[in-house]
């Protein structure tokens, strides 16, 4: 009784504006609170703030999230671009390809999806404009691609996901290799369709001689050295998930100096910039797990276990519903609020039912981003729209279909085939 | 993901000039300790496998860093209006109503800061007491904690700052 008025008053306050963070702790704070106490419940409050923020694992996040912002301050995405167009530019519908592929070659560095399609969109827009693309592929292709930046390692939902169900997170970023690299391929083949119905809307670009196209690849190769280094050593467990990202962010910061395009002046303000997101990420993240102490004690999650053993559907049938459930509410919320509000619900149920931790974060994640790009309320084509201003949404939300086919392509494999993302951690050396 | 509110974008102005240069002041630490968790990280590793020394304080120091650079650099989230929000129907709201949802949420935010500095501070103090430090460096952890209560107090300050913008743009327009 008392979760469901907690729930309410939680979209209540979601819905007047009140900040994720301090709406999840306001309720999770009180109903806490309501059932065993006013001190306990500060004391428990304190303590989370207290265990998050000092949390050896938790410093992924920061420096995974300045890895990104050194790399992106570098001009690599640009490079990555024209590095991707060097080898696919010349098919048909090669530039929209390139933008998948550099887009994935973007998430390798960056764990936002936001960041990845933002960048995109002002580096691949004007270009496939400019050869005649139809702005519904472009725009289409920039905002799937930019999904690719939560799924491929790293990424921030996943050490979100990692450290709310005590999952390990260099697992789950191995894990979300195959499914991404999945991804770009289906997307691929979505551009291929759009073409196939639509020969115009994506013409072929110059080719490039082989030795340009080496040029632009020598461009990137430091890269995805960095990236090959820091996701082979969580791999082959040379060093953890934090040591990775430290290596990873140090590593940025070399190439970064060496490109010359480091002063102190915009070092400066990458590291603010980082430290910043981290906090936001930090404070949801407490707010969600004060949250989440009120959601067990109140009994939720065994509550829902029993309801769906008495409503006799089995195990497949609640992965079903649950797809379902997260495609909808993916209409009308935020990835990440969407994530730290039913983990502590759902996540109970489908390890009782025997499903493997990493396996569902993948899915979680792989539906997730489809919520990223299903109307109305799709985070990457607003992203997108704030970038290109002319575009009408509706022509985004067009150019998007193809690739929204692509991605229950992805889902049907990943539901059907479970090996297809653990064969890589269970490989793991530990 | 992160769809941030920008405070100063929507005509309430910016932030007086005064708490402008306390953000910067929090900032500036925060990116320090950014960058020294950085460069231990990095040399920690470093150390293991070339020199076969590893600091050996990496795992305390990345620790501590990551509790202060999150606590420094919450004021300055808060200032900016950039805390995380659902993005259902924040743009539901106009005029007066907008003015008086961005003062209420403010309050709101100004009074889970300053609720947590006040429990977190009971928390430091019994590090204090207890003397709990780092196993190698053994650096006090209740000062850390402390920092961290002076940067709750400090953003709860912040979203003040914002509740009296919000009060005076609602003012000015009747």
């Amino acid at each position: 009784m008392i979760a469901i008025a907690g729930f309410v008053a939680l979209f209540a306050l979601l819905f007047f504006g009140v900040p994720l963070a301090f709406a999840l702790g306001l309720v999770g704070y009180l109903g806490f609170a309501l059932l065993s106490g006013f001190k306990p419940a500060g004391a428990m409050s304190a303590q989370i703030a207290w265990d998050t923020v000092s949390s050896y694992s938790l410093s992924v996040l920061p420096l995974f999230v300045l890895m990104g912002n050194l790399v992106n301050r570098a001009g690599l995405s640009r490079d990555l671009y024209a590095a991707s167009n060097a080898i696919v530019g010349h098919f048909r519908g090669g530039l929209a390809m390139a933008t998948i592929v550099a887009c994935g070659g973007f998430a390798a560095v960056s764990g936002s999806s936001l960041a990845t399609a933002a960048t995109m969109s002002s580096i691949a827009m004007p270009s496939m404009r400019s050869y005649g693309y139809s702005p519904a592929l472009s725009s289409g292709s920039v905002a799937a691609g930019g999904t690719l930046g939560i799924l491929i390692p790293p990424s921030v939902i996943m050490v979100i996901y990692g450290s709310m169900t005590e999952t390990s997170i260099g697992q789950l970023f191995i894990a979300g290799i195959v499914p991404g690299v999945l991804g770009i391929l289906l997307y691929a083949l979505a551009v291929r369709a759009t073409i196939w119905f639509d020969p115009s809307s994506g013409p072929a670009g110059p080719r490039l001689s082989l030795g340009e196209r080496l040029r632009a690849i020598g461009q990137v190769w430091v890269v995805l050295g960095l990236f090959a280094l820091i996701i082979g050593g969580i791999y082959l467990g040379v060093f953890t998930a934090t040591e990775a990202a430290g290596i990873g962010a140090a590593g940025a910061f070399f190439i970064a100096l060496a490109k010359g395009s480091l002063t102190i002046r915009s070092l400066i303000e990458v590291l603010i910039e980082t430290a910043r997101t981290s906090a936001m990420l930090m404070v949801v993240l407490v707010g969600a797990l004060i949250f989440s102490n009120f959601v067990n004690i109140a009994g939720v999650p065994s509550a829902v276990v029993s309801g769906i053993e008495a409503a006799g559907l089995g195990p497949t049938g609640v992965i079903l519903l649950l797809i379902v459930f997260y495609l909808v509410l993916g209409c009308v919320f935020d990835s990440l609020a969407m994530i730290l509000l039913t983990v502590p619900i759902f996540f109970p149920l489908v390890t009782q039912l025997g499903f493997d931790p990493i396996w569902f974060g993948i899915l979680l994640v792989v539906t997730v981003e489809i919520s990223l790009i299903t109307p109305p309320i799709g985070m990457n084509i607003f992203v997108i729209r704030t970038v290109v201003k002319d575009l009408p949404v509706t022509t985004i939300y067009r150019g998007v279909m193809p690739f929204i086919l692509a991605d229950f392509v992805r889902l049907a494999l990943i539901v059907l085939l479970p090996a297809l993302i653990l064969f890589l951690p269970d490989q793991m050396a530990h | 993901m992160s769809e941030t509110r920008d405070a100063g974008a929507d005509g309430s102005g910016r932030p007086p000039g005064w708490s402008r240069a306390v953000e910067w002041v929090f900032s500036a630490a925060a990116a320090l300790l950014l960058f020294l968790m950085m460069t231990i990280t990095f040399l920690d590793v470093l150390g293991r496998y070339f020199f076969n020394h590893p600091l050996g304080f990496a795992f305390e120091v990345t620790q501590l860093t990551m509790a202060g650079l999150v606590f420094t650099a919450l004021p300055s989230v808060t200032l900016r209006g950039q805390h995380v929000t659902a993005g259902l129907f924040e743009n539901a709201f106009s005029g007066r109503l907008k003015h008086a949802r961005d003062l209420i949420v403010a309050l709101i935010v100004a009074v889970g800061c300053g609720f947590l500095a006040w429990r977190l501070s009971m928390l430091a103090e019994r590090f204090m007491m207890w003397g709990d430090e780092t196993s190698v460096l053994k650096f006090p952890i209740g000062l850390v904690a402390w920092l961290g209560v002076g940067c709750l107090v400090a953003g709860a300050l912040a979203a003040l700052v914002l509740a009296a913008q919000a009060l005076t743009a609602g003012g000015a327009r009747r």
